[in-house]
């Protein structure tokens, strides 16, 4: 046993204090382009000091800036997630479908299209899809009626999901405007 | 001219169908007469958005119509073109044919113009 040497690890640490340095640094520097983008300076550091020449107003308006910027995405896109389930859930209890024959087309398909539609709409777009789907269904084959199915729901999904994103960006603001006043 | 009154390519190949389609314009019919119309295919989602947009600015009214079995006991929803969207349809014949004389006035002065040249020389 004596021959056993203890095992050596100098190496990896000299690894990991270079990896986390590599690291720290690449944080710093997307600080640095946050700062440049939102500050519009090329010394976006300096910013970060008490500068005299700076006024109030000035320093007001470019936190307020960097504030909203990066709150607004994810706000946005946390609204909208909640929405989603939120209309997702109703989906089981909504769907009246008449379920005299198996031909019904992809639940989760389906249930895209609940999530980013109000209910009027909700019910005529599932409806016209369901009767092309039929239809589809009697000419090619249950197979391939899901696969246009699926495609049409794909294909449709961009707009429906732009606007639903621009309803849940005018909602947040509407709310905003709302609690300020 | 009023500003309201304008129309995009799509936005009236959609207002000509529902105009087509009468009573029965709703979004089956309406796709197919926009994709026999353009012989391409279309998805509901162009469809209902433009819809949506036509029925803001006034050119044409949408109500809801009785649950069917067909359609696993969904409503349909009809649309009707209101009478904004017949003076938006004129008005986008009407610039067309302004268009169309344009260029032929175009045509012709280079016709002109190259004689001219030609009767000067």
């Amino acid at each position: 046993m004596s021959n056993l040497r203890r095992p050596d690890f100098s190496h990896f640490r000299e690894y990991v204090k270079k990896e986390r340095g590599r690291r720290d640094f690449t944080i710093l520097r997307l600080l640095r382009f946050i700062l440049v983008a939102t500050a519009g300076s090329q010394e976006p550091f300096e910013k970060l000091r008490p500068q005299p020449d700076l006024t109030l107003y000035d320093r007001v308006y470019r936190w307020t800036v960097l504030l909203v910027g990066l709150a607004a995405v994810p706000i946005a896109l946390s609204m909208t997630v909640g929405e989603f389930l939120a209309i997702g859930l109703i989906y089981p209890f909504d769907r009246r479908s008449a379920e005299t024959t198996d031909e019904h087309p992809p639940r989760w398909a389906e249930w895209l299209l609940y999530c980013v539609h109000k209910r009027d709409e909700r019910l005529a777009v599932t409806g016209d899809l369901e009767e092309d789907f039929r239809e589809a269904c009697a000419k090619f084959g249950r197979r391939k009626a899901e696969m246009a199915y699926c495609a049409q729901v794909l294909r449709s999904f961009g707009p429906f999901i732009a606007r639903t994103l621009k309803w849940a960006l005018w909602g947040w603001l509407w709310d905003l405007v709302r609690k300020m006043v | 001219m009023d500003e309201q009154l304008t129309l995009g390519e799509f936005e009236e190949l959609v207002l000509m169908a529902v105009g087509r389609l009468g009573s029965d314009a709703y979004g089956v019919t309406i796709k197919q007469e926009v994709e026999s119309a353009t012989e391409k295919p279309s998805s509901y989602g162009a469809i209902y958005t433009i819809l949506e947009r036509l029925e803001k600015k006034g050119y044409v009214r949408s109500w809801m119509g009785e649950p069917t079995n067909e359609r696993g006991g969904r409503a349909k929803k009809y649309f009707q073109v209101e009478g904004a969207g017949e003076r938006a349809l004129d008005e986008a014949d009407r610039r067309r044919e302004a268009a169309a004389q344009a260029r032929t006035r175009l045509r012709q002065g280079w016709v002109l113009g190259f004689m001219g040249r030609c009767w000067s020389r």
